[in-house]
């Protein structure tokens, strides 16, 4: 519930701050008509603003000190249905593991933001029977891009893995939804959206 | 979570997203649960000071609990906005329960596991973030859920205004103000011992 008095204090400090300081004095005189507690709430917000300004983020991982966790608690598998091989394409900032061959998409790892870029990925999980045993990969493995690049290239047969994301950058992680939009697109790795 | 499970919720979270409010009340215990065991987990292993990844944790209670490929994206936002919520009850119940521990208050019964949990974050920063959250509630309910939306749920400026059915400007002002009062409410809070800074 808001009531009246709350939402007079919300426009007037959101009128406020959109104005530049010199004229603060003038537009609050103005606004609140004499209503020096109006007033004084309205300033007081305004002026503890600028202290506000980073509370409330959310902390980031420092990649220099961040250690990649490895073998950690086991977490439950969930399948990257990449039945031809995987493919990593870009789109507003989410991050799709593709159901076509490489050819009818093209290798996209390049249209990644540089900010955004994985270092690596981790395997979290084998289908078995997948063929994804060829690459040598064992759960837990780090596996850099290029190596990601150079096996799925090499592959000719349906491959099912899970990826984690090991982030190089500072932005947060989310794993795997749909894209129904999309027909091609079996699962999203992530979105970046720090 | 079993093929059958995973169904059964995501058979809930359609029906709700469809209006049906009952499908909400079968699936907030469901989720609570799943939430539960997996905040728990992380905040063992979690190093102390260590803000809580919790938009993680709510990604990998979705992939848990429901079978993502019959749910849209929309569906998924409203999926975390429930959650939101329930990770707010979750981190603040174990502050406090840490809390009481530290302040020797043997009369509160903690599970064992529970007890050996190190502080993930600083858990006075928490129960004060929830104690002002309640309070902004009260003074204006759109920014505090903002607030929990993002703060708790993960969500970002689109999504939040997606499920609070207003513009990304909109949320974007409710989140500059909610920082603003709970920033300003909070450092009063302090300054006077903890007790209620009567704001505004």
């Amino acid at each position: 519930m808001m009531s009246g008095r709350s939402q007079e204090i919300e426009r007037l400090y959101h009128e406020a701050c959109t104005r530049d300081p010199s004229e603060r004095d003038t537009f609050l005189d103005r606004a609140c008509a004499g209503d020096h507690s109006l007033r004084s709430e309205v300033e007081s917000l305004v002026a503890w603003r600028q202290q506000a300004s980073g509370f409330l983020e959310l902390s980031e991982p420092d990649p220099a000190t961040e250690a990649i966790p490895v073998n950690d608690e086991p977490r439950r598998p969930w399948w990257v249905w990449c039945w031809s091989i995987p493919v990593i394409v870009a789109a507003a900032g989410i991050y799709f593991v593709s159901l076509t061959a490489p050819e009818a998409v093209g290798w996209r790892l390049s249209a990644l933001r540089d900010d955004a870029k994985p270092a690596a990925y981790r395997v979290i999980a084998i289908a078995p029977g997948s063929g994804a045993e060829r690459a040598a990969f064992e759960v837990g493995d780090l596996i850099a891009i290029p190596q990601v690049e150079r096996f799925a290239r090499e592959q000719k047969q349906d491959v099912s893995f899970r990826f984690d994301v090991i982030h190089a950058g500072r932005h947060r992680t989310r794993v795997l939804t749909p894209a129904p939009k999309h027909p091609t697109i079996g699962a999203v790795l992530m979105d970046c959206d720090g | 979570m079993r093929a059958s499970s995973s169904e059964a919720i995501t058979q809930l979270l359609l029906a709700w997203r469809a209006g049906d409010q009952q499908a909400l009340d079968l699936l907030v215990p469901a989720v609570h649960g799943e939430l539960r065991r997996l905040a728990h987990r992380s905040l063992r292993r979690e190093r102390p000071g260590h803000l809580l990844q919790t938009t993680a944790l709510v990604n990998e209670v979705y992939l848990n609990l429901v079978d993502a490929r019959k749910l849209t994206l929309r569906d998924r936002t409203h999926f975390f906005a429930i959650c939101a919520k329930l990770m707010r009850e979750i981190l603040v119940h174990y502050a406090r329960a840490r809390d009481a521990r530290k302040r020797g208050g043997g009369l509160l019964q903690i599970p064992l596991d529970e007890s050996a949990l190190r502080a993930p974050a600083p858990d006075g920063d928490l129960l004060d973030l929830d104690d002002a959250l309640t309070a902004l509630n009260a003074f204006s309910t759109r920014p505090a859920r903002v607030v929990e939306l993002r703060f708790f749920g993960g969500l970002t400026l689109q999504e939040t205004a997606d499920v609070l059915n207003v513009s990304v400007d909109t949320v974007a002002r409710d989140w500059d103000f909610a920082r603003t009062w709970l920033h300003r409410w909070i450092t009063r809070s302090r300054s006077a011992g903890g007790s209620d800074p009567k704001s505004p």
